[in-house]
């Protein structure tokens, strides 16, 4: 109903937005290792690439180290080797505007859901005004625009999950991290959640970087698939589905049940301890 | 609704009811001296004929308590919320302040006199000694508990120190700041009537605690009994105030509200 509205604010963000991206090409994740302070080895060393404007995800059992490799991906955490690098055409830039979606929606229970949405524009100075606009059009976008009144307390586990998503959207970062975003919730649910994803990538644009331990998930959003293991934390696989169009019935095709198989047979290779196969 | 009202309120009136008929009883069947236990008639009739009297001292004496209160919550939010924010002045203070807090204030009292003269400044500066510390322990606990993840959407988003602490921190302690200032409210009426019994005077109205020496000193032990009668009252007042803005504050989305 208000598409025509939504698709012109696209029209108007979208050339900014570009013209701050255009200079990203890519995140180059290069011999990134992390040691804890306590000599525990989170991640030995991980290598790969993150084209801009791509959705790639980490998928890895407990203990990868997929969310300390995100952690450092987001600045939150420094390496102890290696490095992580944004680059443009014209060499290294400085980190992108970045936002996080964690694996609780880490709402503030006094505050009304759009309140909750604008919190991040508030922090940073934002007029009143506009930034109740800008929440409230990226509530509709996530198909919250009546709960904007709302307490976190009043909405389902989903409906929460997706103002935790709006509200990292709303600063229109060029390259978002989640955090295993949708992993507390039931999987009919989750499967609801990763194609709104889906759609809410294909028209902002922005860079992805989701961490998951679900396979079936990290096959059907993800453009890259980054396959991880434990003991310690490292890069098994980089696998690219490349699916021509994801819709829901996708999951039941034989296709994709191939793509899960490619990612589990990795796994289960990286898994065998050495020297353990008979 | 009003039946809802009804079951509410029936026990605890029921049981005053029979407590104050046994009293009664109890003072005909035995028949003490009224200096030694006046009869619930005789402290009815005290608070009827006194009750101008009465009336101003719950004002004198409800104004200084209100003071006090007022004073340890502002002194005592900002302080936890300092504390809060720096582990040094925590570990610092904080050993220091519970240990103030078990300094008798009866004991202390007299001093305040010294300091502050006789007159509501000493009772007010009594009601602040008693009520501050629940008010500072609620706050520090309050807010040193909030949720970590909360504290790190905080700082992904790059919140300054104050607006952690405005839109974060003191909203995560509120559940724990009223029920601090619940039992301060009950303790500045406490500390305002030991504050009056050494330090205030009788002008053309007298405050609680001077109603209850003098009374005491006229053999009233029905208008004693009608002073303190009076002085629950002013304490019971203030902490349904607090009760009242904890609801207000909370009801929409804390469990303690509902």
């Amino acid at each position: 109903m208000n598409l025509g509205a939504a698709e012109h604010h696209d029209a108007a963000a979208r050339p900014a937005a570009a013209q701050q991206s255009g200079a990203l090409r890519r995140i180059e994740v290069a011999g990134v290792g992390r040691v804890f302070e306590d000599g525990f080895e989170a991640l030995a060393s991980a290598s790969f690439e993150v084209p801009a404007g791509s959705l790639t995800v980490l998928v890895g059992p407990s203990g990868c180290g997929k969310t300390t490799l995100l952690r450092m991906i987001g600045g939150l955490d420094a390496p102890t080797s290696g490095a992580v690098r944004f680059l443009g055409d014209a060499g290294t830039l400085p980190p992108p505007r970045t936002a996080f979606a964690f694996q609780e929606p880490r709402l503030l229970p006094w505050r009304s859901v759009a309140a909750n949405v604008a919190l991040p524009l508030e922090l940073a100075g934002v007029p009143r005004g506009e930034r109740l606009d800008r929440a409230a059009s990226m509530l509709e976008r996530v198909q919250l625009a009546d709960a904007g009144r709302k307490l976190p307390g009043q909405l389902s586990g989903g409906m929460r999950m997706r103002a935790s998503i709006a509200r990292a959207l709303v600063t229109e970062p060029e390259l978002l991290l989640l955090d295993e975003p949708f992993g507390a919730l039931d999987e009919i649910t989750r499967h609801a959640l990763d194609d709104m994803l889906l759609s809410l990538h294909a028209r902002l644009g922005m860079t992805v970087v989701m961490v998951t331990h679900s396979i079936v998930e990290a096959a059907y959003v993800g453009s890259q698939v980054v396959v991880m293991a434990p003991a310690p934390g490292r890069v098994v696989a980089t696998v690219r589905p490349g699916f021509a169009q994801r819709t829901p019935a996708l999951r039941a095709t034989p296709e994709f049940a191939a793509a899960t198989a490619g990612i589990m047979r990795s796994l289960a290779q990286a898994m065998v301890p050495a020297g353990g196969a008979p | 609704m009003i039946r809802r009202a009804f079951h509410a309120a029936f026990p605890p009136v029921a049981v005053v009811v029979a407590l104050l008929a046994a009293w009664q009883a109890a003072v005909w069947a035995f028949a003490p001296s009224e200096f030694l236990v006046p009869s619930p008639m005789a402290v009815a009739r005290a608070l009827r004929d006194g009750s101008g009297q009465l009336l101003a001292a719950a004002r004198l004496t409800g104004l200084s308590a209100a003071a006090g209160f007022a004073l340890a919550a502002g002194i005592g939010i900002v302080l936890g919320s300092v504390l809060s924010a720096s582990r040094f002045l925590m570990r610092g203070l904080y050993p220091i302040a519970t240990l103030l807090q078990m300094v008798p204030l009866v004991a202390i009292a007299p001093l305040l006199v010294v300091w502050c003269g006789y007159g509501a400044r000493t009772s007010i500066a009594s009601a602040v000694i008693v009520s501050l510390f629940p008010v500072l322990a609620a706050t520090l606990d309050g807010m040193r508990s909030t949720d970590p993840g909360l504290v790190e959407l905080f700082q992904v988003n790059r919140a300054t120190r104050l607006q952690r602490w405005w839109k974060l921190e003191l909203p995560w302690a509120i559940p724990s700041i009223v029920t601090g200032l619940r039992i301060a409210a009950g303790l500045a009426v406490i500390g305002t009537i030991v504050g009056e019994f050494v330090g205030a005077f009788a002008g053309e109205d007298a405050p609680v605690g001077i109603l209850i020496t003098s009374a005491l000193r006229e053999n009233r032990t029905d208008m004693v009994f009608a002073a303190v009668f009076v002085a629950s009252a002013v304490g019971f007042a203030l902490f349904g105030v607090v009760s009242l803005l904890g609801w207000v504050l909370l009801r929409r989305w804390h469990a303690s509200a509902r």
